[in-house]
């Protein structure tokens, strides 16, 4: 990958600190965002997508903390700067949308007066300025009667058009990144396509980077240029998205692959991966797949297998692409 | 699939055995407004259903549209506005509590959420236990080796038969709900989205699981669900809903293959498949919003969003049109 | 979120969930929608919910507490075995020693009629703490009944209960039992009485909310759809699940029976004499306040040490047990 790199994560590191233990919540995770791409992190719950995506954004609270690793965003390093400069590089060069848009929404405040709340925060512009903004921006992100709406309250509106209006907020300052944690989960098919189709016009159009983390390989193969699939806090492949749907080469992604029903096809039976995930308190001591693989073999369970690159920019974290050379640590 | 090849070979003598018949059901919900002018959620308008014995029909459809009040009203949680339900050719609406009681027993269900549906203070023997309990197995021992039983059959280890919910899995307290559903071997099951909370790697557990069930026990499933390719593996007819009124119902495999009602077709396209070479930028969009439920539109209630809705879309409620043997409730089906 | 909000609109459109949904928040409210469980993500993140772990955290996080409960269990076995523990009878007059200063042979001195100050303190923790345990357990029993009921069944019980409820709350609890013990008499079983009828509305209000929330909870539904009887699904569904809040409820309503008994006794309608009432202390105490000042302080910090131990104990499990509360 030749390109600039406008958010590089190079070996982040989050844990819980717990009553029962250390949670190596996000363990050793190397993401590289190049502009105007839309990069996907996919996972099952608890494999620290989420957590990864809150450690960038500099949210994560007591008991998690960021352990180590680096995060430069265009090349400056944020992982050690003040609350204060965080929350200037916060919204105005990365910006965060949520799975439930009503609760980081006001209920009391009409969702323009949020919005234009936003932008004069980080902009000098004056109060009329700021709404017309607003509006420009509610008819870029698709809002029918921008006018109107702007004086809508968040539960007046659906949830699609919620998720419109933090869209609409987390763009107000043209971020570099933004990071979006399952926005479309909550939503209808329906209007999760029409919201899908508005991620990728505006990457396009606006040349912002995404970061989508969902649980939705369909969403995934719609709109990722290149995927991590992460699993117990690791990165367990990392490939652009055709190669990865094309050669899906880690057992755990294979398996998820397989154990999806399919549109196109009648099966029988559905294949599946056996065991749960294993808790993170109590991983097991080699790969952490290695309970529920059924390719593992026997250092397989006493030795962690690296980040190998299995072919040009698709890394494997599994011994069978140890050929291939490490790409981690 | 075994079911409905039986179906096939008996022909029309077991075609006819419908076991759960609704006909123009309505259910209402009261939502506010004014003493002179009450508002109501028509959350089920004028819907007719059979669901044959054996198979598993799916209700799908997009939030709001009523498929999860729907099943709750067809297994009486919930008691109709209006409308008949004939449960084996047996009115059930009206029927008095204690003569339904039998009846109650025949028809039980799954919930979405595992978390919510299993009471937090109550352990597995309890749980499993209490429909036991409820109709009449007295006996301790007796009791145990039934929930024990059960607990195997939904493959729960026996050691956690002392267990509360909280100490167990998404996955696996869904399987605890599964064993309190077939505790009293009914004949129908509600499957209210059972698998939509769940991770993808879970999710085909627990589906198989499901199936597996009912070959085992020849049960009857109403699966609930917004997930297509969900229903596209386990259901043998789909009953596409929009908005409180019924779009569309046909054999799974043809309803795919080629839709009928123009929402159909949309919802086909767009869910995100798992596959990037399916990529369409090009995709047709359904645009707009669902439209409230309270003040439906007229006529047709999809002809809002609809992009082939003529005129007489918003004037006339469109009436149950019949094409190889599949229903579709649209003025211009597609073709 | 989609069929759960739609749903809860429903709900709240039947009026059902009258404002209360989602008050009830001890278990996990998160489940909803589509997104996928955490598998085993409570125990990842060290929350959970068994009573043990629950307890552990509170010695963790908050030690005044486990101090108060401690304090609580010394003063309960000092009261069992009061005859064992005081160092005179306490009802033993002898008028030599009348109002004796402390000393070693009497460590809080004597009153008016030589009794043992000490002694009585230690049997009047007897009474105290039967006041403040049993009327306390009877009222709120009374108000879990009422509340259940209310809540579950709604409708014309709902009105009637929750009415009568207000009119109890608009009156204050003490001038109420004052009434009770004035057309009944004094003496301890009256107070039993009075304060038992008094305080059930409080409970009854919490525990109705929580039934409002409980019982559309997909679990209450499944008991239907088996065709659970409805006692059965009141009582073995519903109340356990109110049980956190009704355990910080009582140890917070215990201080307040202990201080209507006091007041009650000081008013002269309570306890009566010779009994080794704490309130009856500090009133006859009272004439003595400037010379024998101990003789009423001594019962006062008594009372002080139980109402403040059973609040820093209630403060603490509310915070462990029930974060609604917290927020009321």
């Amino acid at each position: 990958m030749g390109e600039t790199m406008i958010l590089d994560i190079k070996n982040l590191q989050s844990h819980f600190f717990t009553a029962k233990g250390e949670v190596p919540a996000v363990d050793g995770v190397s993401i590289q965002v190049p502009q105007g791409k839309i990069i996907g992190i996919v996972g099952e719950s608890g494999c620290g997508k989420s957590m990864t995506a809150m450690s960038v954004m500099g949210l994560l609270r007591y008991p998690g903390r960021v352990v180590g690793g680096s995060i430069a965003l265009a090349g400056r390093d944020i992982t050690h700067l003040t609350p204060k400069e965080l929350s200037l590089v916060r919204g105005n060069e990365i910006s965060m949308i949520f799975q439930e848009p009503m609760t980081s929404l006001n209920p009391v405040y009409p969702v323009g007066k949020q919005v234009r709340e936003a932008i004069l925060l980080h902009q000098k512009l004056s109060k009329t300025e700021a709404k017309e903004r607003v509006i420009d921006i509610f008819r870029a992100v698709g809002i029918p009667e921008p006018e109107k709406r702007y004086y809508s309250y968040p539960h007046q509106l659906s949830g699609g058009l919620r998720q419109r209006v933090m869209i609409g907020m987390a763009m107000v300052c043209h971020p570099k990144v933004m990071i979006a944690d399952e926005p479309t989960t909550a939503l209808d098919v329906t209007i999760e396509a029409q919201i899908l189709q508005l991620m990728k016009k505006l990457c396009k159009e606006q040349g912002t980077s995404i970061i989508l983390i969902t649980h939705n390989m369909g969403v995934v193969a719609e709109v990722c240029d290149y995927v991590y699939v992460m699993y117990a806090g690791k990165v367990m492949e990392q490939a652009e998205t055709f190669a990865l749907f094309d050669h899906p080469s880690h057992p755990y992604t294979q398996g998820l692959l397989k154990s999806i029903p399919k549109l196109d096809e009648k099966a029988e039976r559905l294949y599946t991966i056996e065991g749960v995930v294993p808790n993170l308190l109590h991983l097991p001591k080699g790969c952490s797949f290695c309970t529920r693989c059924d390719q593992a073999q026997e250092r397989c369970f006493v030795q962690k297998p690296c980040l190998y690159e299995a072919a040009d920019g698709h890394g494997v974290r599994c011994f069978q692409y140890e050929s291939g050379g490490q790409l981690d640590e | 699939m075994s079911d409905r090849e039986r179906t096939a070979d008996n022909g029309i003598q077991e075609k006819n055995r419908i076991l759960l018949e609704a006909r123009h059901l309505v259910k209402e919900f009261p939502a506010g407004g004014t003493r002179k002018n009450p508002q109501v959620v028509h959350a089920v308008t004028d819907v007719n259903l059979e669901i044959f014995e054996g198979e598993t029909l799916a209700l799908v459809g997009e939030s709001g549209c009523g498929k999860s009040t729907l099943g709750r009203v067809l297994i009486r949680l919930l008691e109709p506005t209006a409308g008949e339900m004939l449960y084996q050719g047996k009115e059930i609406v009206g029927m008095k509590e204690k003569e339904f009681a039998a009846l109650r027993r025949e028809m039980q269900i799954i919930f979405q959420d595992p978390y919510a549906s299993l009471n937090p203070r109550m352990s597995v023997r309890e749980i499993i236990g209490e429909p036991l309990l409820t109709y009449g197995m007295k006996d301790k021992k007796e009791r145990e080796m039934r929930v024990r039983e059960l607990m195997q059959e939904v493959g729960i280890a026996q050691e956690f038969y002392n267990r509360y919910p909280h100490q167990f899995s998404g996955g696996q307290r869904q399987r605890i709900g599964i064993a309190r559903a077939i505790a009293l071997n009914p004949r129908l099951i509600i499957c209210d989205e059972p698998v939509s909370a769940l991770d993808v790697s879970i999710q085909s557990q627990v589906l198989n699981l499901l199936k597996d069930l009912q070959e085992r026990y020849g049960l009857t499933y109403l699966f609930i669900s917004h997930d297509l390719s969900v229903v596209k593996f386990i259901a043998d007819r789909v009953c596409v809903m929009f908005l409180g009124s019924v779009c569309e119902i046909g054999d799974t495999d043809k309803l795919y293959e080629k839709p009928l009602h123009p929402y159909t077709h949309f919802l086909l396209s767009a869910i995100p498949k798992a596959d990037p070479r399916l990529r369409n930028p090009d995709k047709e969009l359904l645009s707009g919003e669902i439209p409230s439920p309270v003040n439906p539109p007229s006529g047709c209630r999809f002809h809002t969003r609809c992009p082939y809705a003529k005129d007489i879309c918003s004037q006339k409620t469109p009436e149950c049109k019949k094409v190889e043997g599949r229903q579709v409730f649209c003025h211009f089906p597609l073709d | 979120m989609t069929d759960e909000k739609a749903r809860l609109t429903e709900e709240n459109a039947k009026g059902k969930a009258d404002g209360n949904a989602g008050t009830y928040t001890g278990e996990r409210e998160t489940a909803k929608g589509r997104q996928p469980q955490p598998e085993e993500a409570g125990a990842q993140l060290g929350e959970s919910d068994t009573w043990t772990d629950k307890m552990q955290t509170l010695m963790r996080q908050n030690k005044l507490a486990v101090f108060s409960a401690v304090m609580i269990l010394l003063m309960i076995l000092v009261a069992v075995f009061a005859p064992l523990v005081a160092p005179y009878d306490h009802l033993a007059q002898s008028l030599p020693d009348r109002l004796q200063d402390p000393s070693a042979a009497h460590w809080l001195g004597t009153d008016e009629l030589g009794r043992d100050v000490l002694s009585r303190i230690i049997f009047g923790a007897r009474i105290s703490l039967t006041i403040g345990l049993l009327p306390t357990l009877i009222s709120m029993s009374i108000g879990t009944v009422l509340g259940l009921c209310a809540g579950f069944y709604g409708g014309k019980t709902d009105f009637i209960i929750m009415r009568l409820a207000d009119v109890m709350l608009a009156f204050p609890s003490l001038l109420l039992a004052m009434v009770v013990m004035y057309t009944m008499g004094g003496g301890l079983i009256n107070i039993f009485i009075a304060l038992s009828l008094v305080n059930w509305a409080g409970t009854a209000r919490i525990v109705r909310s929580q039934t409002l929330s409980l019982k559309e909870k997909e679990f209450v539904e499944a008991a239907r759809s088996i065709g659970v009887k409805k006692w059965t699904i009141m009582f073995r569904h519903i109340l356990p699940n109110c049980l956190p809040s009704l355990i910080v409820l009582f140890t917070l309503n215990i201080p307040s029976a202990i201080l209507s008994e006091a007041s009650l006794s000081f008013l002269g309608i309570g306890a009566q004499p010779p009994s080794a009432s704490w309130g009856l202390m500090v009133v006859r105490g009272k004439k003595y306040l400037f010379s024998e000042p101990w003789l009423s302080i001594a019962p006062s910090v008594a009372i002080m040490i139980v109402v403040l131990a059973f609040n820093f104990l209630g403060d603490g499990l509310r915070d462990v047990l029930d974060p609604y509360l917290k927020e009321q």
